[in-house]
């Protein structure tokens, strides 16, 4: 690059606009997408005000509080789907870590050391995927798909006959996680966005964030610069499976209680969210900002169907049409611009 | 396609005919499928004898029962397999294979349409599901692993919604009850453990065979499942070609459905939900050798994929293995076929 | 939860050595048995259920085969066709579908296998399938029973709405449940509405909870599964309809600290065990002394804060 030309480039870059930036950001349809329905549903609320609860302090804390249990899951899976893998097996250690939590706790082990617990769950659960994939390159869709069925029966085959657990946390831990302040703000959102905020400055402001990106973008590349691939996507696979940990731990405060009950489609839900909030399905593209927005689309579309009494017997159907829209609109922009 | 341009060279024509049958047995593409699922009957076979005759997995009763359920996963994974050696994925088979089944019982029982034409718009449907998945991926542009969940989703309220009995107004199952002649075309039992679905099997098998080895789609889907971008470069018209594969899925998971339907004379809307064919279908097609990212596979690993899971499945039954464990074991199996599918993948390029 | 898990070990251990010197007494031949749950591999309801039929193949010197039908019938008549193939003496299945296992059951009974059907049964009982006998519990009826409770303790009448929340609302026990509930319901003028909540307690408190601000005429819930009757609650509290009537079905230890609490009214326990336990005795005696198997109704055990501190401390065994 010559001396001449770095003014010019600095020049065009300052030239672009909101609009073109908003274009070209992964994030960019979904946040439109958000920003249009928040709008609408507001106005919609404001002219029909006893019919349309959407405006209501109770929705609001409800709908705040929902989006953290995909949104948490999916920024896990979202990181290592940006350093090029899958992870299907979250939908297991969302179930299985947090037992082993709650069975830990209800059989006397301190708190601190059953998070601890849940968490070592996850992360063997973690390197167990990083090593099947890597050592024998193999998809890690096929690893984690077989991991999800693995994790899901072995969880209740060793709790044996306590595979439902009420379980008493300490009120001020509970607290922490679940608390609603000022009447619409739950503690669980403050956390999501704590989290969404730790894995921005993981993949932002943290050299490991341009190791995801060019793994998950060009392998060769990345193995040329120097970087070592195997490594960056083992803690990948080990983050996502602590979100997803996190995830469960924040349900089973909200609830009291752990189950070993298969909760189904939680990682194609995550996929889902990811995708919609404008990450490449193949790696190396995607920002934060993306999947927070995702899950919130997600949860709006869920709340409005609701709210609206559409027949609920047929929201799966309404998820499915807005999965497909919220994707379709992300490739028109891009396709576009 | 450089690559198979290249075996057409004399010198490398010739060698080939100078090679061992073991060699080239060894180059066969489907030969790690077929290496593990007869080592693993050869082991049922040992375990067989020193059980005494206890261990039941060769009587004709069990084998008839394999006959039957077999086909069922892979006939789907057939379609499935060939959708995804063209680049694509499918999760909404599930779906479809429901679908297709009540469309074609409430065609022919509450219309009371003919059976011919109730069987066949039953397979349409699929193909329309197929087709629409196809322009959602192909022509709006995004990845089909994305668009097939959405459908998924979506079809699972379809099947809700055509299957809601008026009486109660809640979902219910539906008859199938087809006249004889079309229940033994379908599913009679021919002779012994043979059932009229290994026919079918067998006929979709080569089916697929021919527009995979013998007809130019065949080529098509392979270039544009390896690399779209060459393969469009080369004129193989992509989109086109992926059309006719999700079509092809639909068509046989349709199939597969009304086949199932036939044989128990009943469908279950919650078939959609708990079944898992689409996991497992696409977890049969990947141990059967086929790539996850498409530009490699065989009918013949597809067929036996599928196989090998539902035999394991039945060898846990004779075995009282825990009930919890199914699919664990399952997932196991899959895990080890794709890594034992890998390793001696690896051992024959090197 | 620890020394409940003693508790059932040491009294099911005496049990079995009360009984294992009559077997050795008598050199019992062994009975082979296939028990074939219809679905949902790891949901607590079948807890029990399993409990039950393992304990009865201890006691009775029973071989027993557990199996899952994954809620596929033709899967369901693959596992009754492998009970014959593998010489089983009796096969328990339960009739999901009224007419997609007649077949099987059908050449089961040829092949000279027990059938006990149980937790399910065709609509039309015996004559509707060739099954020998049948052990559990009326949905509809169960359904009618819940729904009473509700109109009575709550005085329900016309004006109120109800909400019944679902896991998956095509589902058999669903739609029987739904059924049931629904004619208790009309009989007092109450009007319902059905929505599915999928099996994730948290997005099942989320739905629940957005019903409830959807149409606040709802004046109770419910819950036709182990899900919603567990989050309806929590839904509940969450947007400030603490109290909302509700009850429902199955049981667990969250549900019956709800009813002790007196925050849940009541719950339907079908008593799985049951339904475990005495088809396979029935295959083992019908077997060794060619006594007749009866039908036999596990009861509509209706559990509210009166009768419910057993089920709490015998959840996943007993109850």
């Amino acid at each position: 690059m010559t001396e001449t030309a770095k003014p010019d480039i600095q020049a065009r870059y300052r030239q672009i606009s909101l609009v073109d930036r908003i274009r070209t950001h992964p994030a960019g349809p979904v946040a439109v997408v958000f920003v249009v329905m928040l709008v609408l549903c507001t106005l919609y609320a404001l002219a029909n005000p006893t019919s349309f609860y959407f405006l209501t302090k109770g929705n609001t804390s409800l709908v705040l509080r929902a989006i953290p249990n995909f949104g948490i899951v999916a920024l896990g899976v979202g990181l290592l789907m940006i350093a090029g893998e899958f992870d299907l097996s979250v939908g297991s250690v969302y179930v299985a870590a947090p037992f082993g939590m709650a069975f830990a706790y209800a059989n006397g082990v301190p708190l601190a050391w059953a998070i601890l617990f849940a968490y070592s769950i996850a992360i063997c659960v973690g390197l167990v995927n990083a090593f099947l994939t890597l050592k024998f390159n193999i998809p890690s869709f096929i690893v984690t798909l077989g991991m999800l069925f693995i994790v899901r029966t072995s969880a209740p085959y060793l709790a044996g006959h306590t595979r439902s657990l009420v379980i008493k946390l300490p009120p001020d831990f509970k607290a922490a996680l679940t608390k609603n302040l000022w009447g619409f703000m739950p503690a669980q959102f403050l956390w999501f966005i704590g989290l969404a905020i730790v894995a921005y400055l993981i993949l932002n402001r943290h050299f490991l964030g341009n190791h995801f990106y060019a793994a998950g973008g060009d392998k060769r590349a990345a193995r040329f610069a120097g970087i070592n691939v195997a490594w960056t996507k083992t803690i990948a696979f080990v983050l996502c499976a602590m979100f997803a940990t996190t995830s469960g731990i924040l349900q089973v405060a909200r609830s009291s209680k752990a189950e070993t009950n298969p909760q189904l489609f939680i990682e194609l839900f995550a996929v889902a969210v990811c995708v919609m909030g404008g990450l490449s399905l193949f790696g190396g593209r995607g920002a934060v900002i993306g999947i927070v927005l995702g899950a919130a689309v997600l949860q709006l579309i869920q709340d409005v169907i609701i709210l609206a009494r559409l027949p609920g017997f047929y929201l799966d159907m309404f998820v499915g049409i807005a999965i497909v829209l919220g994707v379709v609109m992300n490739a028109a922009v891009q396709k576009r611009y | 396609m450089s690559e198979t341009g290249a075996n057409f060279l004399p010198g490398r024509y010739k060698h080939e005919h100078d090679d061992t049958v073991l060699q080239r047995l060894k180059r066969y593409p489907a030969i790690n499928i077929v290496v593990i699922y007869g080592l693993f009957l050869v082991g049922l076979a040992i375990w067989t004898i020193a059980s005494r005759g206890e261990f039941a997995f060769f009587t004709s009763l069990n084998l008839s029962v394999l006959a039957q359920q077999i086909p069922i996963t892979a006939i789907v994974a057939v379609g499935v397999g060939l959708l995804m050696v063209s680049g694509e994925f499918d999760i909404s088979v599930a779906a479809t294979f429901t679908f297709a089944a009540f469309i074609a019982a409430t065609l022919l029982h509450e219309m009371g349409w003919p059976l011919a034409v109730a069987f066949t718009a039953g397979i349409l449907c699929g193909t329309i599901i197929g087709a629409i998945n196809a322009w959602i991926t192909c022509w709006l542009g995004i990845p089909s692993f994305i668009a097939t969940i959405g459908m998924m989703f979506f079809g699972r309220g379809l099947v809700r919604w055509i299957s809601i009995n008026p009486a109660t107004n809640l979902p219910d199952s539906a008859k199938f009850f087809p006249n004889e002649g079309f229940k033994a075309a379908l599913t009679g039992q021919l002779a012994g453990p043979v059932f009229a679905q290994l026919i079918w099997l067998i006929a979709v098998a080569y089916a697929g065979h021919l527009i995979l080895n013998r007809h130019r789609l065949g080529n098509h889907m392979f270039s544009a499942g390896g690399n779209a971008e060459a393969a469009r470069g080369v004129g193989v018209r992509v989109r086109r070609v992926k059309l006719l594969a999700f079509m092809i899925c639909g068509a046989t998971a349709a199939f597969s459905g009304i086949l199932q339907a036939t044989r128990i004379s009943e469908i279950e809307p919650s078939y959609v939900v708990i079944s898992g064919l689409e996991l497992k279908a696409i977890a049969a097609v990947v141990v059967g050798g086929v790539a996850l990212a498409g530009g490699r596979g065989t009918i013949l690993g597809m067929v036996l994929g599928a196989a090998l899971i539902d035999t394991v499945d039945n060898v846990l039954v004779l075995a009282s293995a825990p009930e919890i464990l199914f699919k664990g074991f399952l997932g196991a199996i899959i895990i080890l076929a794709v890594i034992v599918n890998s390793v001696l993948g690896r051992r024959q390029e090197s | 939860m620890i020394s409940h898990a003693r508790r059932v070990l040491a009294s099911s251990s005496i049990v079995l050595a009360a009984f294992s010197v009559q077997v050795s007494a008598q050199e019992m031949e062994e009975v082979k048995v296939t028990f074939i749950q219809h679905c949902c591999s790891g949901a607590t309801f079948f807890l029990p259920m399993q409990f039950g039929a393992e304990e009865a193949a201890r006691i009775f010197d029973v071989d027993l085969t557990y199996v899952n039908a994954d809620g596929d019938a033709a899967r369901h008549s693959n596992l009754i066709q492998t009970a014959i193939a593998e010489g089983q003496h009796a096969v328990i299945p339960t009739i999901t579908v009224p007419d997609a296992l007649d077949d099987a059951v059908q050449q089961a009974v040829d092949a000279g296998l027990i059938v006990i059907a149980q937790n399910i049964d065709d609509p039309d009982g015996g004559d509707g399938n060739a099954r020998h006998a049948f052990v559990g519990q009326d949905f509809i009826a169960s359904g009618q029973i819940i729904g009473r409770k509700m109109v009575e303790t709550h005085g329900l009448g016309e004006g109120d709405h109800c909400l019944l929340p679902v896991e998956f609302p095509e589902l058999t026990y669903a739609i029987e449940r739904a059924q049931g509930v629904q004619i208790a319901l009309d009989e007092a003028g109450v009007t319902s509405e059905v929505v599915g909540t999928g099996t994730v307690d948290a997005e099942a408190t989320t739905i629940i909870a957005q019903s409830l601000i959807a149409n606040p005429n709802i004046s109770c819930a419910i819950g036709l599964g182990t899900t919603p009757t567990t989050t309806i609650p929590d839904a509940a509290a969450e947007v400030g309809r603490d109290g909302l009537p509700n009850g429902g079905f199955d049981t667990n230890p969250k549900i019956m600290e709800n009813i002790l609490a007196g925050i849940t009214t009541g719950t339907m326990d079908q008593q799985p065990f049951w339904q475990g336990f005495l088809p396979v005795m029935f295959a083992a005696y019908e077997h060794r002394y060619g006594l007749r198997m009866v039908d036999f109704d596990t009861g509509n055990n209706l559990i509210d804060a009166e009768n419910g501190q057993k089920a709490l401390d015998w959840g996943g065994t007993y109850r």
